[in-house]
This record gives C-alpha cells, structure tokens and sequence, in this order.
C-alpha cells in the first residue's frame, strides 16, 4: 500500500508554522505595528484633542472606536499607546536578551565559582519581585521611555540567563565543541563560532514570549499611571481611566483591554507556534 | 542536613542581597524628605537639625549597616510619615495580603487540577484541544485586565460582589471573603494556566508508564488510577510552580490590591514610595522578599517529603 | 482436541490490526487458541510476534485505535463485545496478568502492601484490615520473608526477584481463574529466572489456575507447560502438547528456535545457532508463509500461498508449513 506522497514544493518547518491562527496573529501584529509607526498619519485626532461635545461616546459618529471621559478620541490614543508598547515590549527584551547571553552562557560554559557568582546573582534579581522592582526603579530613576526600556530589559535579563545557561550546558558537552577544541581553537572562537549559533534560536523564540510579559508588564505601570507620563498614551492607562465611566461606558476600558490582549495573543502564538515547531514536540 | 544549611545560607545571602539592592536605588532619589516635614518656610537650621535626627546626614552605607543591625533585633525603624513602627504596619497590613494570596491560589488549584487531569486523560480529544485554546487566551491576558472584567460583570451589571473594600475577618467572615472573591479570581484567572499545562504535561508522560497499565489490568475504574496511581507521580513539577508563583504573587498581588482597594503590603509599599518614605519602603521590599524566599524554601522541603526516593537522596547530602 | 464446554479460554480468529505511520500493522492475524481450567499453555517466539499483543486483547487493554476483528470467549462471554466498565469485572479479579519488569510495573511512590490490597478492597469489597492481613498472606505465599514488615516497603527498596514475587501476588489477589505471565523473568537475572519460574508453577497447581506462559525462550518451557504454541509475524505457526512439540516438530522456525537454545552438554566454543533474517514487517502485506524469507528449507510454493494451520497426525498437533521437517533428524 503506497503512501501519498507528501508535499516536498514547501519545506515542512514552513508548512507546519503556515496555519489559520498563526496567520491572524501574524497579520494582527503588522497592523498594529503598521499603525504604531504611522500613528502620525493614520490618526484621525491629536491624542489629547478633546471633543467635548462627545464624552464618553460609544463607537461610531465621526470616532471610530468612540471618545473617553475626557472626549479624547479612543482609537487615535490606542495608535500612539502602541508606539509606547511596541517600543518598550521589543527593545526591552532585546537588553534581557544580550545580558542573558553575556552572563548565561560564559555561566554555563566556564562552570565552577564563575557559574555560581552569576547564578546566584540571578537569583537575587528574581527574588525581587517583579512589579515592586519597576516601582522603585521608576521612583529613582524617572519613567521616561529609555529609563523604561532599561528597567524592563533589567527585570528579564535573570530568566534569560537562566534559559542562556540551559541551552549552554545542552551544547557544551557536544560532539562539535570537542572537535574544535581538539583542533587548537581557543575558548572565545568556540564561543561565537560553535555554542553561539545553537544557543540563539532558542533564546530568539524564548524572547517572543518575554514580549508578550513585557507588554504586560508595561500595561501594569501605566495602568498605576507609572509609565510614559501623560499627555503621551499608554494602554494600560487608558484601562485606567475607564474604570471611572466603567458602569455607563464600559467601552473606555474594554477597548483598550481587547487591544492589548491580542497583541499578548498573537506574540505569545507565533512564540509558542515556532517554539513547537522548532524543539518538534506539540504543543499543549 | 547540611544541605538545609546550605539552602539557608543561600536564602539570607538573597535577602540582604534584595535589600541592598534597594537601598541603592531609593537612595538616587534627589527628593528632599526634611523640607516635606518642616514644611514651607523652614529656616535652614531647622532643615539642618531635621536631617540630622532623621539620620541623612551619614554616608549610606553607614545607615544601611545601621538599618541592617536594626532588623537583627526585630527593629525596622520608624515609618517617615506616621512615624508609628514600621513592624506595625506591617504587621497589620500582612495579613490582607496573605488572605488574598492564598485564595487566589486556591482557586487556580481548583481550576488547574481538575482540568489538568480531564485534558490529560482525554489528551489529544476535542475537549482537550479547546481547553487547551482556551487556556491560551487567558494566559494572554494580565490580571489588571482581568480585575476590569470581573468588576463590570459581577459588581456592575450583576451586582452579586462589591468592587471595592475590606472587611476585617473579626467583623464578620462572609462579608470578609465576599471582599476578597473577586480580587483573587482576577489573579487565578492568569496563574491556573501554567499550573494546568504543566500537571497535563506530566500527566500524559505518567499515564504511559507500565504501572499505569498493571493498574488497568487490575480492574481499576480510570478516575481510582488517576486519582491515585497517576497524580502523585505526577505532582512534583506542579508542586514547585504553584510554590514559585505563590512566592512572586507575595510581591505580584500588588495591582490587585490597588484595584480593589485591599490595606495589604502591596498598598503600604506604593504608598510608601509615593510619600518618600524610605523605612517603610525598605521594610516591606524586606518583608516582600522574606516571602519570596521562604516560600521557595518551603517547596523544596515538600518536595523532597512526597518524593521517597529523594528522601533517601537527601539523607546522604 | 477438548471439548467445547470444558474450555476457560477460547480465541477465535483473533484479528488485531493497529494503525502505525508505516501503515496498518496486522499484529495478530487469525489466531486461534483455547485452554482448558488448570492447564498451562505456552506462547512462544521473537521479540514482535505478537505475544504481548495477543495477552493485551485478551485482557482487553489494547492501544485505542487498534481495529479487532473475531472473538475471545472466556467462561462463556465474548470479552470483545464487552464495554469497559464490564471488563473491569473480569480484570485483576478473573483474570490476572503479570508483566515483563518489575521495576517499572509497580508503582514506585506506593507502599507494596497498598499495590496489592486495592484491587482486592475493589473488587472483593474488603475492609482495608482485611485486605491488608490477606496481602501479608499472599506475600508469604509467594515466598517473601517477614511478610507483615514488607507490606510497607517501597519497590526501590527490593530486589528484581523480590519485586516480580511482589506482581505475583498482586495478579494472585483476587484469586482468578486464569494467570497471564508476560515474559515474568526476561527481566531477571539468570540465578533467579528459574526461581520466579518454579513458583508460578507451584501457585498454579496449588490453586488450579490456568496459565498462559509467555516467553522467547522455548528452554523455559520444557517440564512447566502442557501444551505450547509458537507464533510469529503475529500467527500461531504451531501447536502441540509440549512433549509432543519438543520430539517431533514440524515447523522450520520451530525447530530453528529449538536449535537457538544453548544446551549445557554441547561442546565449548560453540557457535550459537542464531536464525538469520529479521522478522517481517507486520504493516506490508506478504504473500504466502511469513517465514520464507528466512526459512532454509523454503520452496517456491512457499514465498506463493500462506499454508494453513492444519492437524495432520495427531489432532492435538498444528502446524502450518508446506514442507514440514519428518521425525526426529534436522530438517
């Protein structure tokens, strides 16, 4: 009895990746990003015009996603909050990302007194807790968006040391690490030419899931109305403020809330998607 | 025993490690307490005679080595603005927060386990599937969020649960819990999504086992050998996420509480840190990591109780 | 051949087919058999014959997409067309089955004592007192020492012989009519094998049980079967009663595997006599007899038409070759 033959036109790591849901985050998010970049033009208001005439407006009437309490036009804000998310939820984890690598991967290379100075330092950094440590480091250092982008950056740079380090000790033990070690190349070219290009990908698809916990996290503050200081939008600032209309207008807080939880959706599927795909075991 | 010791040792070296830490960062703060205190028009002397009571004036490492000796005694200090002990607040304030956590990971236990064990033993089926899908979204979604939800459904449209306020217990125990439902199935709602996949996932790697199968063939009904054949094989993974998540909740409660307006630590410490109020910021990020750290502690010793086999592992270390 | 209504057991065209990413694995294929009350039968061959599977249908614990195909009657009642809440009835309490390795059939975070009082508090509605007296028993039986203290032992804490005594007594528990031993000493070492062997064969007499011994190495079977059936590609390819199978067999591959046995009394330095070959794959239909590939004594109406399990002889001897080996010379 003959198999049906697969088709060999799109290679299977494509095929796989290439379903409905991936699409739709996919799809999602390029708008979103299409929109935070061109906020100046897609924009119908100014973030901070307000409409008196129309506080608190359902959708519809000229504002396409309504207005809020003060009249400002909900879906003109959501473009320049997505700037604020965007910015911080991608850049942030890339500084985790580099320190991760930085600290992880000589920790896990070099063993010994070296692996346990970084990881109990890692250890430390996770026994703060997360939105405590954003607290006070937005109260000593400002909340401006480069001082955000760091704090957040700082606060995953631990668990991507901890992932640096795992997938290190996967390799290090490795066929091709003792090979190029046998043929004279010294620990720093090992590093770059034979540990590295295994231990990125991992760290890239693990990096998809931190944006999401970024976005959330930046959510968080500006939701405690610690993030980028007003007048500039922020998601979850504009949940904030709807929970004054919340009975009457539910629509202030909802809209917002909805954004943001498809960003966090469809970073966390393409993450998680690519992440099966990548390791070959299903997902849950 | 000496790994205990070990694990102790560890424990205090991250506790004064975290509180170090904040202590630099507070420290960068250019604001400038005396002049809050003696107010408007504060003669220089005054400003010079406040800080010199409050402290300010020594090096600070001087003061933290001061602050350091104090909590070996129990002393923490006196709170900047109700110049009331520091240990009392938090004393009174502890609990609150301690109530919403450990009901918000009892509801993400009665939610996890469950549907851990139903998606497991039915893996692969439609049931699972859409679970599985479900489980996602709420995963996506940050308890702040949640809470919004929560409030404009059960205490706007329903009217079933008010939105804000605390009862102390000693007033009455059903107006005491009804405060607290909601706050902590706002944060159930995100955690019992990892504690789920990660009970599935050990699950269906038990259930392949060949004990698994003598069971069957014994004549057991399916929910006998789930129950206790295959869950406590099964818990370890389990165990350590919900004793992790518990540890960051200590901390991580803290929106929640703001939301619902609940007087627990994680109020106290904005507060604090709004009004400038070093001690007390000091004091809670303490408490706070005492927590974390204990917590975690507290895993491992479990741990090492359900599993017999490191049991035996642990008398030899 | 027995009667009818004597039979505990009887397998009847016994088809099991398991879809597999290679295809659909025919891993039993018409299989025939029956015991009688108190009887031990044999099933023997390679690693994939279908043995295994065969102790699978009959308890009714098959992987979920296998497709089945005939009858498996015991005590009167087609076990196929019964649901699981039924079989359940007739699991560890009728029927009882012991696994190859004891180390990962018990379950390694349980007290051995509750192993083997809980299929008895279920199915014979003991109190725990009771079921935990009857397990001290039980483990007396099969030959574990200081019975009472062992009860609250761990598996680790036992050794391999010790363990498999221990599934003895958990398939013995509920006192069943039939014993299945799939492979019960593969896993052990040598010393003990003939221990674990021995007991089985006293506790089944003792209790007049019926028995289905499987295993790869006929030389385990001698003295401790009454009737024995080779299988291979998932096909009994012959069946006879042992002392009958040992002096006259008929089939090539039976005779090769009895040739495979080392025997004590053969010259040092003795190349064993291994089968040459792999056995088939079980998802590609084959024309004629499963074994010619590697059958020495293949002609060519053997890779044509797949013989039939026939008696001639004797009526109590199967065997389903075109050629059969005569008497008692190498084939």
């Amino acid at each position: 009895m003959a198999k049906p033959a697969s088709d060999q036109r799109i290679p299977p790591f494509i095929k796989g990746v290439l379903h409905l849901s991936f699409l739709f985050a996919a799809a999602w998010l390029i708008s979103i990003c299409t929109g935070a970049v061109g906020a100046g033009w897609w924009a119908g208001f100014s973030p901070d015009q307000m409409d008196t005439a129309r506080l608190a407006a359902p959708p519809g009437m000229g504002h396409l996603l309504g207005t809020d309490a003060m009249g400002r036009d909900i879906a003109s804000r959501l473009l320049f909050g997505a700037r604020v998310s965007l910015i911080v939820g991608f850049c942030a984890p890339t500084i985790g990302l580099v320190a991760g690598l930085l600290l992880g991967v000589p920790a896990g290379f070099h063993g010994g007194r070296i692996e346990r100075a970084i990881m109990t330092g890692v250890d430390v950094l996770l026994a703060f807790p997360g939105l405590v440590f954003l607290l006070v480091f937005t109260f000593a250092f400002g909340s401006s968006l480069p001082t955000l982008t760091i704090g957040l950056g700082l606060l995953t740079a631990p668990r991507f040391t901890r992932v640096a380090r795992a997938n290190t000790l996967r390799f290090v033990d490795r066929e091709f690490v003792l090979a190029a070690r046998a043929s004279g190349a010294g620990n720093l070219s090992i590093l770059v030419r034979e540990i590295l290009p295994n231990v990125l990908p991992p760290l890239l698809i693990y990096m998809l899931l931190v944006v999401g916990y970024v976005i959330i996290a930046e959510g968080g503050l500006g939701f405690l109305g610690l993030s980028i200081p007003s007048p500039t939008p922020s998601w979850g600032g504009m949940m904030a403020e709807g929970r004054e209309v919340l009975d009457q207008s539910p629509h202030v807080s909802m809209i917002p809330t909805g954004v943001m939880f498809l960003t966090v959706l469809s970073v966390n599927l393409i993450g998680d998607r690519l992440r099966s795909r990548f390791e070959g075991r299903d997902a849950p | 025993m000496r790994f205990f010791l070990r694990k102790f040792l560890h424990l205090l070296i991250v506790v004064f490690a975290v509180t170090a830490l904040t202590y630099l960062m507070v420290e960068r703060v250019p604001a400038d307490i005396a002049g809050e205190i003696a107010g408007q028009n504060a003669t220089t002397e005054e400003l010079v005679a406040i800080r010199a009571r409050l402290g300010l004036n020594e090096p600070a490492l001087a003061r933290y080595v001061k602050w350091v000796s104090g909590v070996m005694k129990g002393d923490l200090g006196n709170s900047l603005a109700t110049r009331q002990p520091v240990t009392e607040a938090l004393r009174s304030h502890l609990p609150v927060t301690l109530e919403l956590i450990a009901l918000a990971q009892l509801f993400a236990l009665l939610l996890a386990l469950p549907i851990g064990i139903i998606t497991a033993w039915r893996a692969g089926s439609w049931l699972d599937r859409a679970i599985g899908t479900a489980a996602f979204g709420f995963a996506s979604l940050p308890a702040y969020a949640g809470a919004i939800a929560l409030v404009f459904i059960f205490s706007l449209r329903l009217k079933w649960l008010p939105a804000t306020g605390y009862t102390p217990f000693a007033e009455g125990i059903v107006a005491n819990i009804r405060g607290f439902l909601l706050p902590a199935l706002a944060i159930a709602m995100v955690e019992w999504v990892v504690l789920m996949r990660v009970l599935r996932s050990d699950l269906i790697a038990t259930l392949k086992e060949d004990f698994i199968l003598l069971a069957r063939c014994k004549g057991l009904p399916p929910w006998r050998i789930l129950l206790t054949h295959a869950l406590r094989p099964s818990c370890f993974t389990f165990i350590t996420v919900l004793g992790m998540q518990t540890a960051s909740l200590v901390g991580g409660a803290l929106i929640v509480e703001l939301i619902f307006s609940l007087p627990g630590v994680g109020r106290l410490l904005v507060s604090a840190i709004n009004s400038q109020d070093y001690p007390m910021v000091q004091g809670c990020v303490l408490l706070i990591a005492i927590g974390y750290v204990a917590i975690n502690f507290l895993v491992d010793i479990i741990y090492g109780l359900l599993d017999p086999r490191v049991r035996k592992g642990l008398s030899h270390g | 051949m027995t009667s009818p209504g004597n039979r505990l057991l009887a397998v009847e065209k016994l088809c099991v087919t398991i879809p597999a990413r290679s295809g659909m694995l025919r891993a039993l294929d018409n299989v025939s058999l029956s015991l009688e009350p108190g009887r031990t039968l044999a099933l023997v061959g390679e690693s994939g014959c279908g043995k295994s599977m065969l102790c699978r249908a009959i308890t009714g614990i098959l992987p979920g997409r296998a497709a089945t195909n005939g009858r498996i009657v015991f005590a009167g009642q087609d076990l196929m067309t019964l649901g699981e809440k039924e079989l359940n009835r007739f699991r560890g309490h009728r029927i009882g089955i012991v696994l190859q390795d004891p180390m990962s059939s018990l379950n390694p975070v349980m007290k051995i004592g509750r192993q083997i009082a809980e299929h008895m508090r279920h199915h014979l509605r003991m109190s725990a007192v009771q079921a935990m007296e009857r397990a001290a028993l039980l483990l007396d039986s099969v030959g574990i020492s200081h019975p009472a203290e062992r009860l609250a032992s761990y598996p680790h804490q036992l050794s391999g012989g010790m363990r498999q005594r221990v599934a003895i007594a958990i398939a013995l528990a509920c006192d069943p009519e039939l014993l299945i031993a799939d492979e019960p000493t593969t896993a052990l070492d040598v010393t003990v094998q003939a221990e674990i062997l021995n007991l089985l064969s006293r506790l089944q007499q003792e209790r007049r049980m019926a028995m289905i011994l499987v295993t790869h190495d006929l030389g385990v079977v001698a003295g401790r079967a009454h009737e024995t059936a080779v299988m291979y590609a998932g096909r009994i390819v012959e069946q006879a009663p042992t002392v009958e199978l040992f002096t006259r067999m008929r089939m090539p591959y039976a005779r090769a595997l009895f040739e495979a046995i080392p025997r004590i009394d053969a010259p040092p330095h003795l190349v064993l006599k291994a089968i040459g070959g792999q056995p088939p794959d079980l998802a590609v239909a084959q024309a004629g007899c499963p074994f010619a590939p590697r059958c020495t004594k293949a002609r060519e109406r053997c890779h044509r038409e797949e013989p039939e399990l026939v008696a001639a002889e004797r009526e109590d001897h199967r065997y389903a070759c075109w050629f059969p080996c005569e008497g008692e010379d190498l084939c």
